[in-house]
């Protein structure tokens, strides 16, 4: 009796685990941090452990705050949009995969106007970061990960 | 209507197959018509009809000396055992049921939690990012790459926001 209940909870486990995975295979799924990185009093956001040193190494911003952090899981072809601070929004599109990277287009837009379009090959699982825009009296920072 | 021959009708196959009722309509007429003036056919008959009487009887002393409850019995409990040896070769099987589902199950597992070195996080000299095209109305575009991780990062200036942009070169 004890072989089949842990029969059954090896078989229960593996779907839980085997079915989310074999949905997700089809989709991409993105990370977006949004960091506020500004020259306020000297602050670094726990949540960005890891990122801000990273950060460090290009940029001289004193204070990183993290505004929002959202997932998308996209099929190819599929538009996924991230409010972002300042009525803008982050348009995220996978259009393919070549190799270790998948292909997608970021957009930016406020106000319905285009302010900036990109199409990139990011690696499985890395990241990279859009920054600029200005957000009260610092610099909007995304931080856009392939999961 | 033309009369059968007579050997026919006194035949042992006809009379037998009359006397079991085996015979169409007209076959049955014709004997019937026939037997009043064959003694042997009848004499046929009579013989089948005592056969049977023997027989039936027979077969009532016989069925009268089966202890039918004991037969009874007897195939309960023959199939009780038969019964009861399946069912243990299925109590002894069913683990067995879920060796295959089991074993693959566990495969998976393994499959899914080992570390794969192979899709862990990039740490080449590759950029994180190739940057195919960029567009928009932008004033200035920089892309720089972190030296640890090669993470490509895009810095970029909005075309409406004019002041502030020396703030944004000086952080970089």
């Amino acid at each position: 009796m004890p072989l089949r209940i842990f029969s059954i909870l090896l078989l229960a486990a593996s779907l839980m685990l085997i079915l989310p995975t074999a949905w997700a295979a089809d989709n991409v799924n993105i990370g977006i941090k949004t960091i506020l990185a500004s020259n306020d009093k000297q602050y670094q956001d726990p949540q960005l452990e890891g990122i801000i040193d990273e950060l460090q190494t290009v940029f001289r911003f004193t204070a990183y705050r993290l505004l929002g952090q959202d997932r998308l899981s996209l099929a190819t072809g599929e538009t996924g949009n991230v409010s972002l601070p300042g009525g803008r929004v982050l348009s995220v599109t996978p259009t393919g995969s070549r190799g270790n990277r998948t292909q997608m287009d970021l957009g930016i837009t406020k106000a319905g106007r285009r302010i900036f379009e990109t199409r990139i090959e990011l690696l499985n699982r890395g990241t990279i970061t859009v920054g600029g825009p200005r957000h009260e009296n610092g610099f909007l920072l995304l931080n856009i990960t392939s999961e | 209507m033309k009369t059968p021959p007579r050997n026919k009708l006194c035949s042992t196959e006809q009379l037998s197959r009359f006397h079991d009722g085996e015979l169409d309509a007209r076959e049955r007429r014709q004997v019937e018509s026939h037997l009043p003036n064959c003694p042997s056919c009848r004499i046929v008959l009579e013989d089948f009809d005592r056969l049977g009487h023997l027989y039936r009887r027979q077969a009532d002393q016989a069925l009268a000396a089966v202890d039918m409850s004991a037969l009874e019995q007897s195939l309960l409990t023959r199939m009780q055992q038969r019964g009861g040896a399946s069912a243990g070769w299925r109590t002894w099987l069913k683990p067995t049921r879920l060796l295959i589902p089991v074993t693959v199950a566990a495969l998976a597992l393994v499959f899914f939690m080992i570390p794969r070195p192979f899709n862990s996080v990039p740490n080449g000299s590759a950029p994180s990012a190739i940057i195919n095209s960029f567009t928009g109305s932008v004033t200035s575009v920089m892309l720089f790459e972190t030296p640890n991780t090669h993470q490509t990062i895009i810095w970029f200036k909005e075309d409406s926001t004019a002041n502030g942009e020396n703030d944004a070169v000086e952080n970089l």
